[in-house]
């Protein structure tokens, strides 16, 4: 057993006998303590699982009666719905937003451009307190605090940087002399935008779209400070389940939360796997363009 | 040739409008309503910084904030290097396993890592109930206090700290560490003259960047912290709903947003330096 370790960790240089022993300790080391922190990242979040499917903290006998209370209770499912709604309508706005804001940072040549950019990335270098109250006070002085508009706004404006920034990211990989091709033949920057540009990067958007997604089915304290009872999102009932009265469905809701972080992680996986591919092997118009 | 130049790159400044126009009412007239909340008429700037900094509740939350913040990324640090060199020593099949592990939590909502350590560090929780039942110790106090509220922000923060750390592992030459394998240095002291040094800005940025974040913290706190672990954003929801005094919340957030842009400052000049 340990001869293998030793073959399979040495690769390229030749050891004397007690370096390669000597080699052997010190990643044994270092793997013990990174496996220590991955079950410390995962494990808190698997045990809303057993629990879950138990009553009263008691594992003799496993039930659904907690998921039959989560569905038949009425605050739970609007809270549900509310996060689904908002996170739909914000991240797609953000995507319609961003993504042409994006082409514009990276090709477009206007004055205060980089401001602009700055402008749109800015939220996310700032304190979401900060942001959830300036919003709050917007809220408080338009009268529409608790409403459905300002929630949805105010999240698209929060997702917009990483929809952004994801952009920027796929327009980085893409060669704008096929673009440049597209204005020499007469076609309008819009022209150029849907037809050229947008089929290029239609990963990266997707990419966006569900990163903004997330952000907004996950964001708390903007939702805390200004949804009222009709728009209570599902953090903000978790938040005040867990602060205030200590529902038991709480547990089923975290475990189809956890089921659903890990779904997202593959998809993320799979979609990061295609860019990378899309990325690497040079795609079939870029080509063209060169010879 | 220079009409011609300008015709192939666009001004496209329509494209960026419609960000711009959200952007502009979802986040700067905010901000600017934050900033002509910071001076009424019956108190000015001056005044109202003054009694905010007197107030001895705002005084033991800065200290709360500062001395969470800064011990959760030291924390986090220790706790993400040997996993961001766990991952970039990992044959390519392996790194996405390893990946997966840390980027899953990083995908699980906040709510449910806080629930999940209330009903492991409770009083009734797992830790304590296993505590009772092997050893019948009574129960250790791990809840609503410093400990519960490092353990869910390190929780957090972990997955945030690995990828600037990640980052400057795999960008290492790995002829330099190969040569001094040949020249006979021991594996430890290769990881720490070679490895570690040049990981050191991804460290820092690490670091700096698991500062902001935290500062930021609203819901760890008030969750698993006690009324003693106050930290800012809990102070200004605080000021905001419970005692209506928008001045001296918007005040607490003019000095949030100072702290955590210095420090956001820093970590671009580090990652401008460096090329990270």
């Amino acid at each position: 057993m340990d001869s293998l370790h030793t073959i399979n960790n040495r690769g390229h240089a030749v050891y004397r006998r007690g370096e390669t022993r000597n080699r052997w300790r010190w990643p044994a080391f270092s793997t013990v303590a990174a496996c220590l922190v991955y079950a410390y990242l995962i494990l808190p979040s698997l045990t809303v699982i057993p629990i879950s499917f138990s009553e009263s903290f008691s594992f003799s006998e496993l039930s659904l009666t907690l998921y039959r209370r989560l569905f038949e209770s009425s605050t739970w499912m609007t809270a549900i719905g509310n996060s689904a709604l908002v996170a739909t309508l914000a991240s797609t706005a953000a995507v319609f937003a961003g993504t042409p804001a994006a082409y514009a940072f990276a090709r477009g040549r206007f004055q205060g451009r980089s401001l602009a950019q700055l402008i749109v990335v800015c939220p996310l270098f700032v304190p979401v307190i900060v942001i959830a109250l300036g919003i709050y006070f917007l809220g408080a002085r338009s009268g529409t605090l608790g409403s459905v508009g300002i929630l949805v706004l105010a999240h698209a404006m929060y997702a917009m940087p990483f929809v952004v920034v994801m952009v920027l990211s796929g327009l980085r990989q893409v060669n704008p002399s096929l673009e440049q091709a597209g204005y020499i033949m007469g076609a309008s920057s819009l022209r150029v935008f849907l037809q050229v540009v947008l089929p290029q990067i239609r990963i990266s958007v997707i990419a966006g779209w569900l990163f903004g997604f997330l952000v907004s089915f996950d964001e708390v304290i903007i939702a805390w400070f200004i949804s009222g009872p009709q728009t209570e999102t599902l953090p903000v009932r978790m938040y005040s389940s867990i602060m205030w009265d200590n529902t038991p469905e709480i547990a089923a809701v975290s475990t189809l939360l956890t089921l659903f972080s890990f779904v997202i992680c593959l998809v993320m996986i799979k979609v990061g796997g295609v860019e990378s591919v899309h990325a690497s092997g040079a795609p079939h118009p870029r080509r063209d363009v060169r010879t | 040739m220079l009409r011609k130049k300008i015709h192939l790159q666009p001004p496209l400044l329509a494209f960026a409008g419609a960000a711009l126009v959200l952007s502009f009412i979802f986040f700067l007239v905010p901000m600017g309503f934050i900033g002509s909340y910071v001076g009424t008429e019956e108190k000015g700037v001056v005044d109202g910084l003054i009694s905010v900094v007197n107030s001895r509740l705002v005084r033991v939350v800065f200290a709360n904030t500062v001395e969470i913040s800064v011990s959760a990324a030291i924390l986090t640090v220790l706790l993400a290097y040997p996993v961001a060199l766990h991952i970039v020593r990992q044959k390519a099949r392996w790194r996405i396993v390893c990946f997966s592990l840390v980027l899953m939590p990083f995908w699980t909502s906040i709510l449910v890592k806080s629930y999940a350590l209330l009903i492991i560090l409770g009083d009734d929780g797992l830790v304590n109930t296993a505590l009772r039942a092997l050893f019948g110790i009574d129960g250790i106090n791990m809840m609503f206090n410093r400990f519960a509220v490092l353990v869910g922000t390190t929780n957090f923060l972990v997955p945030y700290a690995v990828f600037p750390i990640l980052a400057s592992l795999a960008a290492q030459n790995m002829q330099i560490q190969r040569a001094a394998e040949v020249m006979g240095a021991s594996p430890l002291r290769i990881f720490w003259s070679i490895t570690f040094i040049q990981s050191m800005p991804g460290v820092l940025a690490a670091l700096l960047m698991c500062m902001v974040i935290s500062m930021g913290f609203f819901v760890t706190p008030a969750l698993l912290g006690g009324r003693q672990d106050m930290m800012m954003a809990n102070i200004i929801d605080m000021y905001t709903r419970e005692i209506l005094d928008w001045q001296s919340a918007s005040l607490i957030s003019v000095l949030l947003l100072v702290f955590s842009g210095a420090l956001s400052v820093a970590i671009l000049k580090i990652q401008s330096r460096t090329g990270a």
